[in-house]
């Protein structure tokens, strides 16, 4: 599956690496940058804070899907991933011209992704808490029939099924490809609770996933 | 078992797409040409355009002499060692490292920023003050005396007789403004009830007022410090019995603020060239040269002093120094480097809990919160258009008025 996705994202010119390279520094969707790419990316910025378009395309058309998707993934929302991913690429061209170009985009980018994504779940829920309403999203899709569910979508309620902290923690390390480190650091707690959340998601969400061996 | 888990879930993941993805990148991506096309139809600022000349100029001579890839990550390190400022600052301001809300005056008008990130313009006031406990703010436009909601309803407003140039909300009961309109030095009610007239108005030799704070809103005495403008001294003075309680000696440059502990047991005097701190009764316990254009800024348990001043490169750095104390030890809490750039920082304000500092570097467009207990740095960069949305304003860069409760 890994592999078909990378391959469809390399095809659409989204994607300079394949996916399943040795996770360190992370470009777009998890994908390592090597030494030549991660140049590449560095020139882009450059060319993009001196004001070349087509540049700050590139680094778009790399970083958006993986952006989108992860915030997708913690908000379950389409219209408010959409929205969180435009905000974090519309802050990255605000201080484009402070940009530190020895970093890399990737990770940058992910932070604000994911912690706009965490905030967006704790108003939501706050909302529905002040307003009474009962209809939360995680008790929905607790009755959902998962039996009937292709294994992606028994995925998404499995995540759903989790806090957003949690899914965050999930989706930086198993779509974004980051290390516990890595995430400790992103979203400033600490590595025990990186740790020990991927536990309890892993656990949620192995539940859900078929059989090894299964039809 | 668990890295065939992993796997799975690895692989489950990057097949679920969000929905309308290829719909909703194109709809990204024309908003952020947008916002691209309109960075630079305003770019370039002034500052900037002298790093880009700069970054120009030498990533010219470098290319003449260097061609090759090695020459090429030369160009690359010496254009990325003129960056100013922090790195991997956080481009959004959003919650604050600690309780309570900073109040910002910006090109923009007034603004209550929240601990939970939210935020709240207020209007075009300035010289914007919190109320002792951050119920209101006092602001001024003009001639007008406004006290405000930190929603930004006006509860009351009144017309001074000149341009108001500072104010301060008594910072025990709250139950007094005191405001300079001109020269001149008055004090209404906290309701905005006028007192007996004119309760105090008199001539003053600086804007820089400041209330006692008494820990003990029962027992408040509505005592105020100003500068008297005959003698330049400062003076405590009970507005309610016009007793004047002490007189310093006199302050030899102008006074640029005055501000209490909040026990209110230490006065600190912050003038031209020199800060000098003093007890309640006036007694004086520490004085010191500051070099010009430093900013002092006592912390609220009155122990400590942070102090903007330029070290022996040149360069800004933030000190803390002991107030008064016998033991004179000096710690460095945020020096600047030759690679950060950073001449000059804005006026350090301390969190409500004396755990962090808020250190404005205009130079840089960025907002330093500092911890001091372990030196920890948390930047936030462009706070000028994060404060300007409207981009109404010059390059002034917003004044922090204060972080309340």
């Amino acid at each position: 599956m890994a592999s078909g996705f990378a391959l469809r994202l390399a095809d659409a010119g989204q994607c300079a690496v394949a996916m399943d390279a040795e996770p360190r520094v992370l470009g777009a969707m998890g994908t390592e940058l090597a030494p030549v790419a991660r140049r590449h990316e560095r020139a882009l910025i450059r060319a993009a804070q001196r004001g070349s378009e087509e540049a700050l395309e590139e680094l778009f058309r790399r970083h958006w899907r993986a952006a989108h998707r992860a915030a997708y993934l913690v908000v379950h929302d389409g219209a408010a991933a959409e929205d969180i991913a435009q905000e974090a690429f519309i802050a990255a061209v605000r201080v484009l011209d402070r940009f530190d170009r020895r970093r890399p985009f990737g990770p940058w980018l992910h932070r604000i992704v994911v912690n706009r994504s965490i905030d967006w779940s704790r108003a939501r829920k706050a909302r529905r808490e002040v307003s009474g309403e009962a209809a939360e999203l995680t008790e929905a899709s607790a009755e959902v029939d998962l039996a009937g569910l292709a294994d992606s979508d028994r995925v998404v309620v499995a995540l759903l099924s989790l806090g957003p902290e949690q899914r965050a923690v999930v989706v930086l390390r198993y779509l974004l490809e980051y290390t516990p480190g890595e995430i400790a650091d992103l979203l400033e707690i600490p590595r025990g609770t990186v740790n020990s959340r991927l536990r309890r998601g892993l656990d949620a969400l192995a539940r859900e996933l078929p059989e090894e061996g299964a039809a | 078992m668990r890295r065939r888990d992993d796997e799975q879930v690895r692989a489950a993941l990057r097949d679920i797409p969000a929905p309308g993805e290829s719909q909703a990148e194109e709809r990204g991506w024309a908003v952020v040409r947008e916002a691209f096309t309109e960075r630079e139809a305003i770019r370039p600022p002034r500052g900037v355009r002298a790093r880009a000349g700069l970054a120009a100029l030498v990533a010219g001579l470098v290319a003449v002499v260097a061609l090759t890839p090695a020459g090429a990550e030369v160009r690359e390190w010496i254009a990325d060692a003129i960056e100013v400022g922090e790195e991997d600052a956080r481009p959004v301001l959003g919650s604050l490292p600690a309780r309570g809300s900073v109040l910002v005056e910006s090109n923009d008008g007034a603004w209550v920023l929240n601990a939970d990130g939210s935020r709240r313009n207020l209007g075009d006031y300035s010289h914007v003050t919190w109320s002792p406990n951050g119920l209101y703010v006092g602001a001024a436009e003009g001639r007008e005396l406004f006290a405000l909601t930190p929603q930004g309803d006006v509860r009351w407003s009144l017309t001074a007789p000149a341009t108001i140039n500072s104010l301060d909300w008594s910072s025990d009961d709250g139950f007094r403004v005191a405001y300079v309109a001109g020269r001149e030095l008055r004090v209404v009610a906290g309701d905005s009830t006028p007192l007996d007239e004119p309760s105090v108005a008199k001539r003053v030799g600086s804007s820089a007022i400041a209330w006692r704070p008494e820990s003990l809103p029962a027992a408040a005495r509505h005592e105020l410090a100003y500068v008297d403008a005959q003698d330049h001294r400062v003076v405590l003075e009970n507005t309610d019995t016009r007793q004047v309680l002490w007189r310093s000696e006199p302050v030899p440059a102008p006074v640029e603020s005055l501000q209490w502990s909040a026990d209110g047991e230490r006065l600190l005097i912050e003038a031209d060239g020199f800060a000098s701190l003093v007890d309640a009764r006036g007694n004086g316990l520490f004085k010191g040269p500051v070099a010009t254009g430093s900013a002092a800024t006592l912390a609220a348990d009155g122990r400590q002093i942070a102090v903007v001043r330029p070290n022996r490169a040149g360069k800004a750095e933030l000190v803390l120094i002991p107030a008064g104390l016998a033991e004179v030890r000096e710690r460095v809490l945020y020096p600047t480097s030759p690679g950060k750039g950073g001449a000059a920082f804005g006026t350090p304000t301390f969190s409500p809990d004396g755990e962090w500092i808020l250190l404005p570097w205009p130079e840089a467009d960025q907002w330093l919160f500092l911890r001091i207990a372990d030196r920890r740095v948390v930047p936030v960069a462009d706070i000028s258009r994060q404060l300007d949305p409207n981009r109404r304003g010059s390059a002034a860069f917003p004044r922090v008025a204060g972080w309340c409760c």
